[in-house]
């Protein structure tokens, strides 16, 4: 018996929520993944929780930066829908569908992405500050069919950094 | 009796030129003189976005000195670059284009109705007088240094403005002036920055479209670097293709109002309205949706079997007439459809014409006589045999450097390539989406970020008005029979003075008929709604042009209550 849990549905949204094991098949051991950020060093794999700079992007946009890790999945690529969502009011910050080719498991059994993931913040839509706002970030491996096979998520705040970049960053992340 | 003159709306449709200057580029170009900048006509991208990578397909077009062309555009990842097809930009244009058709109906005695001349003229006897007929650090940032087709192009990382600054100008790539504060919000680390030149020995004609591979989770255009050299109410086209409709993100999106649109030249000032609808948006940030709907509309344009033959073959043509026609017996030249077909002469994308004409060139002779390239290749054994032997004054020094593997081996690389290339995009996502704003320079502060929206309608590009001619018992001259025209918002103008004749005047309204907010999910979330407005401006008022009166405003009412219906039940 497979139990998917999907995002969004009530069934998910507690703050600063860790790891969240969701499909268990009838063979074999589950399969998870865990959505986190990133440490100062901007490499090392950290709760995503709390205040989130909005890191600069390379088109001019602002992102948090997130790392993934697989467990449970064949090496491969796998498809992850990530979405972000403002939780005051549920409004859509991202949606974004992505290959990513699952590297072989440590001896734990887990790959993490070794490069951190931006979420794509700002520009923000329209009328959707994320400026310090508490946003849920979501993450789903899906298979083949689209059907979600392993989900995680977690709450952050997002802020604009300091120096030369703030008044940008308040520019194209306020909506 | 309804009579459609579809026929006659498209060939003007066709005729409406939204690209005004010879100029077309994403991103910045960068002339040697930086206090010459160069003025930027428009944009036209056709993006793609899959798994997080986004393709673009960027259009460039430039006429300045080849040696001072140059162009910079910010990345988020060190991109694979390829050559484009310029003729994959004609053959999306002309399936999407904006038509607008005017169904005209004949109530009563009209003499100047096409199907009765045409009756009569099968009887062979007139019933219409003649009159009336027919009227109508310290490191370096560089990161790749490469060429590709015509182009020498580098990778820059971008995390230190002055170093690449630098760079570009130590290594020939200057910018024009503003660069310095434009570029930047595009200065960050892990950033990216590729530069563009023509090869030595090019020329501006072997300018094509370039096709970026990057990762991004979405597609944006840098429109504050192109404020550096754009010009006034500046043309941006941007395709999507994805799985579903595309919305601006950050950007308006407007719906407008088709009462301003000249439908009786099949909206020759469709332009006009595009530049008042922007202005009526919130700083001016808005695009419309023209196109949204099946991507199979491209099905078979670009790419089929037995088009372009094989490389092999074609190197192996005994000489340059062979050659040439061997292009043209494998349907080199750019694909058109329907109308077009009809009023253009079959020519080769430009980059052919550029590579032809390194190798076997139009005689400048001929040049100066005001031939051009398409008729010279689209006849070329003629012009190489008789007429050559008839005006040997126009072939003074004029030789062939016929090498068939060089030629054939660059044009299958440059013309073959991209475009079978751009056709597997098209096929690969199922949905096309179109969407064109105009903007100025003033107004580019922030960059459009473009996503999707599945569950929004499709959008045709096709639309329809009526005209009804109100002949009573007898009319015989067209433009001053009064006439009744509803368009395909349900806006209604009575013309008592008749349509058509003078100038097209539009009534004094908005040209927004909607300003809305699409987002990523939902229905789009109206904030400008201009349809009271132009309700109670039909309703009994004068606007410009236009009296309404009596019947002729019930008539008017009638039509925009049952547009309202409609578009109420949208």
């Amino acid at each position: 018996m497979e139990e998917v849990v999907r995002p969004g549905r009530g069934r998910f949204g507690i703050v600063g929520a860790a790891a969240l094991v969701v499909v268990t098949a009838a063979c074999g051991p589950p399969s998870e993944v865990q959505l986190g950020g990133v440490a100062e060093d901007g490499v090392t794999f950290a709760p995503l929780e709390g205040d989130q700079p909005l890191v600069p992007g390379s088109q001019g946009g602002f992102h948090v930066w997130v790392k993934l890790r697989f467990t449970g999945f064949e090496p491969g690529k796998h498809t992850v829908q990530r979405t972000a969502r403002r939780t005051r009011d549920e409004r859509l910050v991202l949606t974004t569908r992505t290959g990513i080719a699952v590297g072989e498991p440590d001896a734990s059994g887990t790959w993490e992405t070794p490069d951190p993931l931006p979420s794509f913040m700002c520009p923000a839509p329209i009328g959707v500050s994320v400026i310090d706002e508490p946003i849920r970030f979501e993450v789903e491996v899906l298979d083949e069919a689209g059907q979600a096979v392993a989900h995680d998520g977690a709450v952050a705040t997002p802020h604009c950094p300091e120096g030369e970049q703030a008044q940008f960053c308040q520019q194209i992340c306020s909506g | 009796m309804k009579i459609a003159l579809s026929a006659a709306a498209l060939a003007v449709a066709a005729t409406v030129t939204l690209w005004s200057a010879p100029v077309d580029a994403c991103g910045c170009f960068a002339p040697p003189d930086p206090t010459v900048p160069v003025v930027q006509a428009g944009e036209r991208i056709i993006f793609a976005t899959e798994n997080g990578e986004v393709t673009a397909h960027i259009q460039i077009s430039y006429d300045g000195p080849a040696a001072e062309f140059g162009w910079l555009l910010p990345l988020p990842s060190v991109p694979d670059l390829q050559l484009g097809s310029d003729e994959v930009f004609n053959v999306v244009t002309a399936q999407t284009q904006p038509k607008y058709r005017l169904n005209r109906v004949y109530e009563g005695n009209c003499t100047f109705d096409p199907s009765r001349i045409l009756r009569a003229a099968n009887a062979g006897a007139p019933e219409a007088d003649s009159g009336a007929a027919g009227g109508s650090g310290s490191a370096s940032p560089l990161v790749i240094q490469d060429s590709v087709g015509p182009y020498d192009y580098a990778v820059l990382k971008a995390d230190n403005k002055d170093e690449m600054l630098k760079w570009l100008n130590d290594n020939r790539y200057f910018i024009p002036v503003g660069t310095q504060d434009a570029v930047g919000p595009y200065i960050r680390p892990g950033a990216y920055f590729l530069a563009l030149k023509l090869k030595s020995g090019k020329s501006t004609g072997d300018l094509q479209p370039v096709v970026l591979r990057y990762q991004s989770d979405l597609p944006m255009i840098p429109l504050v670097l192109t404020s550096v050299a754009a010009k006034p109410d500046m043309g941006i086209q941007v395709w999507m293709l994805g799985e579903g409709r595309a919305i601006p993100r950050n950007y308006y999106h407007t719906v407008i109002n088709d009462a301003l649109i000249d439908w009786n030249t099949g909206g020759a000032n469709y332009n006009d309205v595009i530049i008042a609808a922007t202005k009526e948006a919130p700083d001016h940030h808005t695009f419309v949706t023209e196109y949204a709907g099946t991507s199979s509309i491209m099905d078979g344009l670009l790419d089929y079997p037995g088009r372009f033959g094989s490389e092999a073959e074609l190197a192996a043509m005994p000489d340059a007439v062979s050659f040439v026609e061997y292009l043209w017996a494998h349907n080199f030249q750019i694909q058109s459809q329907g109308q077009q077909a009809f009023f253009t002469q079959p020519a080769f994308p430009a980059t052919l014409d550029a590579i032809l004409g390194r190798y076997i060139p139009v005689p400048q002779g001929m040049l100066d006589q005001g031939y051009t390239a398409s008729g010279f290749y689209s006849n070329i054994r003629y012009f190489l045999g008789d007429f050559r032997a008839r005006n040997p004054q126009l072939f003074v020094n004029y030789s062939i450097d016929y090498r068939p593997a060089e030629m054939a081996q660059e044009i299958f690389e440059r013309v073959v390539t991209p475009a079978r290339e751009a056709s597997k995009l098209f096929a690969e996502h199922p949905y096309l989406t179109r969407l064109y704003t105009t903007i100025s320079p003033d107004d580019m502060n922030k960059d459009p970020v473009f996503s999707f929206n599945p569950s929004l309608p499709d959008w045709s590009n096709v639309h329809e008005a009526t005209l009804t001619y109100h002949c009573g018992s007898y009319a015989s001259d067209q433009t001053h029979t009064p006439a009744t025209l509803v368009t395909e918002s349900g806006y209604a103008q009575i013309f008592n003075g008749g349509f058509g004749g003078g100038t097209f005047q539009p009534p004094n309204l908005p040209a927004s008929l909607r300003v809305e907010i699409l987002r990523e999910e939902g229905a789009p979330e109206t904030i400008i709604n201009n349809v009271d407005v132009i309700l109670r401006k039909a309703g009994g008022c004068t606007t410009a042009g236009l009296e309404l009166s009596g019947a002729a405003a019930l008539v008017a009412l009638a039509g925009l209550v049952r547009s309202a219906r409609r578009r109420a039940k949208k």
